[in-house]
């Protein structure tokens, strides 16, 4: 339920904003805020948002192997 | 005009912002046991190398900021690469700061109640914070800081009291291999994190004092850290701090005044809580300060909430078990910090130093620093 | 700002984990049973209703007790909200009495349950029970008080006594995973009072533990040894009286314990310890009539009380050594941080060299107060 009215509330958030910014000629700063909900809206959206990936699950994948194989020669468990 | 710092008030600031989060696991505690207070002193010198390796770089170009010199140094799109890779890493640290808080909490407080609903409470209050500014938030923390140091000496005189023997005895039973790593382990957290400090250099009023307030700050941190190591072992015992899950929590719920006054430690919940809010709220702002630069935004106000409840969402993905936060602090972050602390550092004075030398080559360095200088920062 | 407020319901102040004290059952001491044949746990709550009415209407509190069994202990707890009729707090909870067969055959389980717990206290005491630990939340104390307090002022006694001992669970902790070291925690059993014929919970004694589960019990004059040879916090505002001479040329001393030195070394290869112990004593009670104010008097019974004390710290230490066979003052800790390459070497023959390690045992005591006589006059005109 958090999730999805971040969801709705970011989206909300990020289209009013946007608007108001471009408005007020600050169109960039419209854009970067309406990406950022955008992110945000992806990151609670209900169904898609658990498989979106995060910095810790892409850690894992680039530095898993690495740190495995430096503990094994450093001997740490 | 963007708000000043002076150099206390940088102390303040860096030991607020390390000192918070640094006590909850101990993990490098735990697997060091009495030799942790070589893996803190690594971790404070790594620490400190690296933000002077920044200043170092930093000084040739005086009146820019460091976003500012990554372009410079780097050219703009690579800087802006670089400066994507401190938004990640600074995703990174506030995933695990969020989940380690909100983790704490429903173990020990609220058991019942959502993570979800714990981090929104968290991100909102960060995110407004973060958009009063820098001074403000240094102002907070000189205020808050009186309450903190009060409540935690008398609270560390107490458990002292309990401390029935030297927990670093006897001296250097651990390979050096497994010193290393837990000098790397301290590196990741909690001394590394203070990196991006490098991003508010120009913040502070007295340059030359800059180096020297961060040691100070850093070292306080230390001895903060190193005090709570050594009251846990000494009031728990070497065995049990290694099962309890959060051990400088567990020596002050020993605290007790006479026979009936106990739970001590829901007070000190409180004023900890602030401080580690504190490391959220600054993470928050120097990604503010990062963004704005990379996307060549004028205002960041704006963005306070966006980035806000970006912060809630990365953090609710991650680190879903407790497990997860344990082997990735263990496992994965002591690796993955090196390339934002120690690699894209050592690069810009690598970088700094060539051109250094390029342009007296030429002849012409002083002309140059001083054409830089004037020119104004966006 | 219209949209914070609409996030803010979902704020974490309308979290479930909010409770009225009304609302509450405050368990204030728990005893838990095991049976071997059936598996099955029996936990027994001692519990009071919080008031917030005065001091004076708080006397008036009584506790009652419910008991409820299962096949494991978190099961067994939440089997007791059955039979209660508010909600349970564990946060004061004082006393964790464990029976005498589940500290033999399930001491892992209760201490995982209770280390796990949020709401148990690491401060809060760890006894055995003699028997089954629900008897004795059902006795009640002849004072009328809450059996909570009744058992707070008898470990409070401890201090004038010496004879009783009493560990926190977070001690008990510590030194159960300890594969080298035991570890002599509270007995509490239940005396005949003999004016009235009431039965009243007594602590008195100590329960061994060793690798993890109980062991066997042990007397109060063990138990003695045990504080005096343990942490100063243990002993530092113990006061204890022991008889010193024979019948008819007896004297009875309260002692203090203001010094110790427990020295460890390796002699050939073989660790051996040296005990030095410092008293100051006070004239408590003689049988006889006794120059006091002669200094070489004063210095025979000092002499008379070293050798006493000497004579029961040697014989406990050797009940500890032989009979027991169970490091339960923790010399191996001692050898672990000051001997490190001798102990890695002997560690694992720590069972074989422990009943026969040397130990030297050293008191000196000191009479400094005489009480509130010196002589009486007649009878030392008479001498």
């Amino acid at each position: 339920m958090v999730n999805n009215a971040v969801c709705a509330i970011a989206i909300g958030y990020g289209i009013g904003a946007c608007i108001a910014l471009q408005r007020r000629g600050s169109g960039r700063e419209g854009a970067a805020v309406l990406l950022l909900c955008v992110v945000v809206a992806a990151y609670c959206a209900p169904v898609i948002g658990k498989s979106m990936p995060t910095v810790e699950s892409a850690y894992k994948r680039i530095y898993g192997p690495i740190s495995s194989y430096m503990l094994e020669k450093l001997g740490i468990r | 005009m963007q708000e000043k710092v002076s150099p206390g008030a940088w102390i303040c600031l860096i030991f607020s912002f390390i000192s918070g989060f640094s006590t909850l696991f101990l993990q490098e505690a735990k697997l060091l046991e009495q030799d942790v207070w070589l893996s803190y002193l690594c971790g404070i010198a790594m620490s400190f190398g690296v933000l002077a390796v920044l200043y170092l770089a930093q000084r040739n170009y005086p009146g820019l900021s460091m976003t500012e010199v990554f372009d410079r140094l780097l050219g703009k799109q690579i800087a802006k690469i670089c400066l994507c890779l401190y938004l990640v890493y600074i995703l990174e640290i506030q995933g695990a700061a969020f989940q380690a808080l909100t983790l704490f909490y429903r173990t020990v407080v609220l058991p019942n109640t959502s993570s979800g609903q714990i981090i929104l409470l968290i991100a909102l209050t960060t995110a407004y914070a973060s958009s009063l500014g820098l001074g403000a938030i240094v102002r907070t923390v000189q205020v808050l800081l009186c309450f903190f140091l009060f409540f935690m000496l008398v609270i560390v005189v107490f458990i002292y009291k309990n401390v029935t023997i030297n927990p670093f005895l006897p001296l250097f039973q651990h390979r050096a291999p497994e010193i290393a790593f837990g000098g790397l382990l301290s590196l990741y957290f909690p001394f590394g994190k203070s990196i991006v400090f490098c991003f508010l250099f120009s913040r502070v009023t007295n340059r030359k004092k800059l180096l020297p307030s961060t040691l100070i700050a850093l070292s306080l941190s230390g001895l903060y850290l190193f005090a709570a190591t050594y009251l846990s072992f000494g009031s728990l015992g070497m065995n049990l701090v290694q099962s309890v899950t959060f051990p400088f929590f567990s020596a002050i719920q020993l605290v007790r005044f006479g026979e009936y006054l106990e739970r001590i430690e829901i007070m000190i919940i409180g004023i900890w809580t602030v401080f580690t809010l504190f490391e959220i709220i600054v993470l928050q702002f120097v990604f503010m300060q990062v963004f704005e630069h990379i996307f060549a935004l004028k205002h960041v106000r704006a963005l306070a909430l966006p980035v806000g409840l970006l912060f809630f969402a990365m953090s609710h993905r991650s680190f879903v078990h407790q497990a997860d936060l344990s082997f990735y602090n263990f496992r994965i972050g002591p690796f993955s910090t090196l390339l934002p602390t120690v690699v894209i550092p050592l690069l810009l004075l690598l970088i700094s130093l060539l051109k250094r030398g390029n342009r007296s080559g030429e002849g012409g360095p002083l002309l140059a620093s001083s054409d830089d200088a004037r020119r104004p920062r966006s | 700002m219209l949209l914070l407020c609409l996030l803010l319901p979902l704020a974490a102040s309308c979290s479930p984990d909010v409770t009225e004290i009304s609302d509450l059952t405050l368990i204030m001491a728990v005893g838990i049973d095991y049976d071997e044949k059936t598996n099955r746990y029996t936990l027994s709550t001692y519990n009071v209703m919080p008031t917030s009415q005065s001091t004076e209407r708080s006397a008036k509190l009584t506790g009652w007790v419910v008991s409820a069994s299962g096949s494991s202990l978190l099961e067994t707890a939440r089997n007791l909200r059955g039979l209660v009729g508010n909600r349970m707090i564990w946060q004061h909870n004082k006393f964790a009495l464990i029976g005498e067969e589940a500290a033999r055959h399930s001491f892992y389980g209760i201490m995982d349950f209770l280390m796990r717990n949020r709401q148990v206290r690491l401060s809060s005491y760890l006894i055995v029970s003699e028997g089954k630990a629900s008897d004795k939340l059902n006795v009640r104390s002849a004072s009328g008080d809450l059996l909570s307090n009744d058992l707070l002022g008898k470990v409070r006694n401890e201090k004038e006594w010496g004879k009783s001992i009493m560990l926190s669970i977070q001690e008990v902790a510590n030194w159960q995973p300890d594969p080298y070291r035991g570890f002599v925690t509270g007995k509490v059993g239940i005396a005949s009072l003999p004016a009235d014929a009431k039965d009243e919970l007594s602590l008195g004694g100590g329960a061994v533990f060793d690798k993890g589960k109980f062991k066997q019990w042990i007397k109060g004059d063990d138990v003695l040894v045990v504080q005096l040879l343990s942490h100063k916090n243990r002993w530092r505002n113990m006061e204890f009286v022991v008889s010193v001479g024979e019948e008819a040329d007896r004297a009875t001393l309260f002692f203090k314990e203001v010094g110790q030195s427990i020295h460890t070394g390796f002699r050939n290869g073989r660790p051996c310890v040296d005990i030095a112990l410092s008293f100051t004593a006070t004239m408590g009670e003689i049988d006889r009539s006794l120059p006091l104010d002669n200094p070489a008097e004063i210095g025979k019974l000092e002499q008379s009380a070293s050798r006493e004390l000497e004579r029961r710290i040697d014989k406990s230490l050797a009940y500890f050594q032989h009979d027991v066979r169970t490091d339960v003052l923790g010399f191996s800790e001692l050898f672990a941080q000051r001997h490190p390459k001798h102990w890695a070497a002997a560690k694992a023959n720590w069972e074989d060299i422990y009943p026969t390690m040397p130990v030297n045992v050293h008191a000196d005591v000191k009479i400094d107060r005489l009480g509130m006589i010196q002589y009486s006059k007649g009878q030392s005109d008479g001498e």
